[in-house]
C-alpha cells in the first residue's frame, strides 16, 4: 500500500514484499558490479572508453539501452496514448536508418581516427572554436537530460516508498554516482546490458495481457479508428501537407523527422558513440549500432502499443479529473495486470531505465568534461592519472547539477516533446556540421563552427517565432520536425559561405577524418563472415523494419 | 602496464575474469530472480491469477527467467572470457593528430609513432571485459 504523496498524478503502485526483495536483490548486483570493475579502472581510458576492449553484443545492447530511459518507456508510451500509431516513424524512419547509417558509412571515422569523443572529432576536424560550442552545449544537454532522468526515477521510487520527492532524488542521484565512480563506462555499460534484459521480461507480458485484456489488436484497432479517426492507428495516414496527422506532413517526417533529427541524434550523440567507442576493434564499433537496432525496431511493441491500449483499458487517461497522465499509462497498466513477483520484475526494470538513462548521460558527460574542456582548456600536460582523477570529480560534480536540473524538468507535461525541443536546438547543427565535414573536404578551419552557431540561432529562433503564436504548425512535434530542416538548411549554407573565405585543410590533418582516408583496422578489412559483416546485418534491419510498417497496416 | 597478478594464465585471474564477465551478473540475476518468482506463482492465489487476465503469469515468466540464466550462465562456460586487463594510455591510444603533444607526462616509446595499431587479440567469441 503506497501512496503517491503529490503532484498531479495519483498513481499508487500495490506492492507486495516479495516485490520489494526483486528490487533490493537487482539492486545490490548494480552495486556489486561497480565493485567488481573498480579494478579494472587504471587509466582515464578505462574509466571513459573501458579501455576500447568490449565485445560487439555488449556494446551494442549498450546502445541501445542507454536510450530505454525516460523517453523511451513513458515518454513514448505517452506520445502513443496522444498521438497514436503515427509515432513508429519514430523509430522505423527515424531510429533505425540513423543507426544503420552510423554503423555502416560513420563509424570508421570515429573509430579509426581513435577520437576519444564526439567534440574532439570536431576539433580535430575543424578548430577550437567548433570544438568547444559542441563541448559545452553537450555538457549542458547532458546535465537537463540526465535531470529529466533523475526526476522520472524520483517520481516513481516517490511513489513506491512513499518518501519526499527531495529525498527520492538524492537517493537515486547517490545510487548512480557510486556505480559510475567505481567501475566508470564499464560499470554503466554493464547495467544497461542488465538492464535491457529484464525490461524486456517485465514489458513484453505487460503488453501481451494489455493486447489481450483488449480483445486482440484488430478490436484494439478497430475501436480507436472509431473513437479518434484513421490517422490514430495508420501511421502514413493524414501525413499529406495540409492534412490532419498530428505528428506531422511527409515532408517533415523524412526530412524533419528522419533526416535531420533522428540522424542528428543517434549520429553526434556522444551518450550514444561513446558506447560505439568503447568496442574492442573497428568491426566491432561498426557494428554496435546495427546490433542495437534489431531490438530498437521491436520497441514500439512494448511502448507505443501498451500506450494505445491504455487508452481502451484506463478509461479517462489524460484528461483532468482521472488523476492519470499519459505518462502513467505503463505505471498504471503494471499496476492493474501484473500479479505479485511479475509485478516485482517490471518495476526494477522501469527504475533501473531510468537509472541507466541518467548514467548514460554521466558517464558521457564526465568524458567530454575531462577530455575536451579541462584537458584541453584548462590543465594540459598534466599525468593520465590525473585526468582519470579529474574525471571522477567532474562525475560528482555532473550528478550534483543533474540533482538541480531534475527540479527544473518537472514543470513540462510530456517529458518527449521536452526532450525533442532539446535536441533540435543541439544536435541538429551539429550533425550538419560532421556530415559536410565528413563528406565534403574542401569544409574548412571555421565552417564549422559557423555551421553549428547558425543552426542553432535558426533552431532556438523558429522554436520562439511558434511559441509566439508567429508561426503555426500542427504540433510541438510538427515544430520540431520543421525547425530542425530551417536548422540544418541555415547551418548548411553557413558552412559554405565560411568555406569560400578561407583556405583547405591539408591531407595531413584530415588524416582518418575525411571520407576516402578512413583509417580501418584489420578486423575491418580482413573477410569476415556474414553474421559479423555491418552491411549484411544493416540491410536485414531495414528489412525487418519494412515488414513492421506492413504489419501495423494489416490490422 | 598490466599487474602482476593479472599475467594471462593464472589459474586465480581466470575465475576472477569469468565472475567478472557480464554473463556472469546476468546469467546469476535472472537464476535467483527466476527462482523467486516461480515459487510465488506455485503459491499464486486466485485472485492474482484473475488479475492478469486469467493467466498464471509468474508461473510463466519464473521459468523463462530460469532457463534465460542457465543460456547465460551456458555461454560464459562454454565460451571463457579473455583475461581481465587494463592498460596505460600511451600516445598509440590518441589520434595520430594529437599524438607527440597530447600526453606530455607520456614517456617516449622507442616503436615508430604512427604506426598500424596492434593486431585484435585472438578471437575468442564474444567475452566480457
Amino acid at each position: 500500500m503506497f501512496l503517491a504523496a503529490e503532484g498531479n498524478s495519483v498513481l499508487s503502485l500495490d506492492l507486495s514484499p516479495v516485490d520489494l526483495v526483486l528490487m533490493v536483490i537487482y539492486f545490490s548486483f548494480v552495486l556489486g558490479i561497480g565493485f567488481a570493475l573498480k579494478r579494472a579502472v587504471k587509466s582515464s581510458l578505462d574509466f571513459f572508453l573501458s579501455g576500447r576492449s568490449l565485445p560487439a553484443w555488449v556494446t551494442g545492447i549498450g546502445f541501445i539501452s542507454a536510450n530505454i530511459g525516460a523517453v523511451e518507456l513513458l515518454g513514448q508510451s505517452a506520445s502513443g496514448a496522444q498521438y497514436g500509431a503515427a509515432m513508429v516513424h519514430y523509430f522505423w524512419i527515424g531510429a533505425i536508418p540513423a543507426m544503420v547509417f552510423l554503423g555502416i558509412v560513420m563509424m570508421p571515422f570515429y573509430y579509426g581516427s581513435k577520437v576519444r569523443s564526439v567534440p574532439e572529432y570536431l576539433r580535430l576536424r575543424f578548430d577550437p572554436k567548433a570544438h568547444l560550442i559542441n563541448a559545452i552545449t553537450f555538457v549542458v544537454g547532458s546535465m537537463l537530460i540526465a535531470g529529466v532522468n533523475l526526476y522520472a526515477l524520483s517520481i516513481v521510487l516517490e511513489a513506491l516508498l512513499g518518501i519526499p520527492l527531495i529525498f527520492a532524488i538524492m537517493l537515486s542521484a547517490v545510487f548512480v554516482l557510486s556505480y559510475i565512480l567505481l567501475g566508470g563506462l564499464t560499470s554503466a555499460i554493464y547495467n544497461e546490458v542488465m538492464q535491457f534484459f529484464v525490461v524486456l521480461v517485465g514489458m513484453v507480458p505487460l503488453t501481451i495481457i494489455a493486447i489481450k485484456e483488449t480483445g486482440g489488436l484488430s478490436q484494439l484497432f478497430d475501436k480507436l479508428s472509431a473513437e479518434h479517426g484513421n490517422a490514430f492507428v495508420e501511421p502514413w495516414t493524414g501525413t499529406g501537407v495540409g492534412g490532419s496527422n498530428p505528428v506531422g506532413d511527409w515532408i517533415g517526417i523524412i526530412l524533419g523527422l528522419a533526416f535531420c533529427l533522428s540522424f542528428g541524434y543517434w549520429t553526434t550523440n556522444f551518450a550514444e558513440v561513446q558506447r560505439a567507442m568503447a568496442a574492442k576493434d573497428g568491426n566491432s564499433a561498426r557494428l554496435t549500432p546495427i546490433i542495437g537496432a534489431y531490438p530498437k525496431a521491436f520497441v514500439p511493441l512494448i511502448t507505443i502499443l501498451p500506450g494505445m491500449a491504455a487508452l481502451v483499458l484506463l478509461p479517462g487517461i489524460g484528461t483532468t479529473g482521472s488523476g492519470l497522465e499519459y505518462n502513467d499509462a505503463i505505471p498504471a497498466l503494471m499496476d492493474k495486470y501484473l500479479p505479485p513477483g511479475v509485478l516485482g520484475v517490471a518495476v526494477t526494470g522501469l527504475l533501473a531505465a531510468f537509472m541507466a538513462g541518467m548514467a548514460a548521460n554521466v558517464s558521457s558527460f564526465n568524458a567530454v568534461f575531462t577530455y575536451d574542456l579541462w584537458q584541453d582548456y584548462i590543465r594540459p600536460g598534466r599525468s593520465d592519472h590525473y585526468y582519470l582523477v579529474v574525471g571522477r570529480w567532474a562525475t560528482a560534480g555532473g550528478v550534483g547539477v543533474a540533482v538541480l536540473t531534475a527540479l527544473i524538468a518537472s514543470g513540462f507535461s510530456n517529458i518527449s516533446n521536452y526532450l525533442q525541443t532539446l535536441f533540435s536546438f543541439f544536435n541538429v547543427p551539429l550533425f550538419c556540421a560532421f556530415i559536410i565535414g565528413m563528406f565534403w573536404r574542401r569544409a574548412t578551419r571555421s565552417a564549422g563552427f559557423w555551421g553549428i552557431l547558425a543552426g542553432t540561432v535558426t533552431a532556438v529562433a523558429v522554436y520562439a517565432l511558434y511559441k509566439f503564436d508567429v508561426l503555426n504548425f500542427r504540433s510541438d512535434l510538427h515544430e520540431t520536425m520543421w525547425g530542425s530542416i530551417a536548422a540544418f538548411a541555415a547551418g548548411a549554407i553557413a558552412m559554405v559561405l565560411a568555406s569560400t573565405r578561407e583556405p583547405q585543410k591539408t591531407d595531413e590533418e584530415l588524416h582518418g577524418l575525411v571520407y576516402g582516408m578512413e583509417i580501418r583496422d584489420a578486423s575491418d578489412t580482413a573477410a569476415r563472415p556474414w553474421y559479423r559483416s555491418p552491411v549484411v546485418l544493416g540491410v536485414g534491419v531495414l528489412v525487418v523494419n519494412t515488414a513492421l510498417y506492413a504489419a501495423v497496416y494489416a490490422f | 602496464m598490466t599487474s602482476p597478478e593479472e599475467k594471462p594464465g593464472e589459474q586465480g585471474t581466470d575465475l576472477l575474469a569469468k565472475l567478472f564477465d557480464i554473463r556472469s551478473f546476468t546469467g546469476a540475476l535472472f537464476l535467483i530472480f527466476g527462482v523467486i518468482v516461480t515459487i510465488v506463482g506455485l503459491n499464486a492465489s486466485e485472485a492474482d491469477i484473475q488479475k492478469s487476465a486469467g493467466l498464471n503469469l509468474a508461473l510463466v515468466i519464473g521459468p523463462i527467467m530460469l532457463a534465460f540464466g542457465a543460456i547465460f550462465i551456458v555461454w560464459l562456460l562454454l565460451r571463457p572470457p579473455e583475461v581481465l586487463h587494463s592498460h596505460e594510455v600511451t600516445e598509440e591510444d590518441l589520434p595520430e593528430q594529437l599524438r607527440h603533444h597530447g600526453l606530455e607526462a607520456i614517456p617516449e616509446h622507442p616503436g615508430e609513432p604512427g604506426s598500424e595499431p596492434p593486431p585484435p587479440a585472438r578471437r575468442r567469441g564474444p567475452s566480457g571485459h
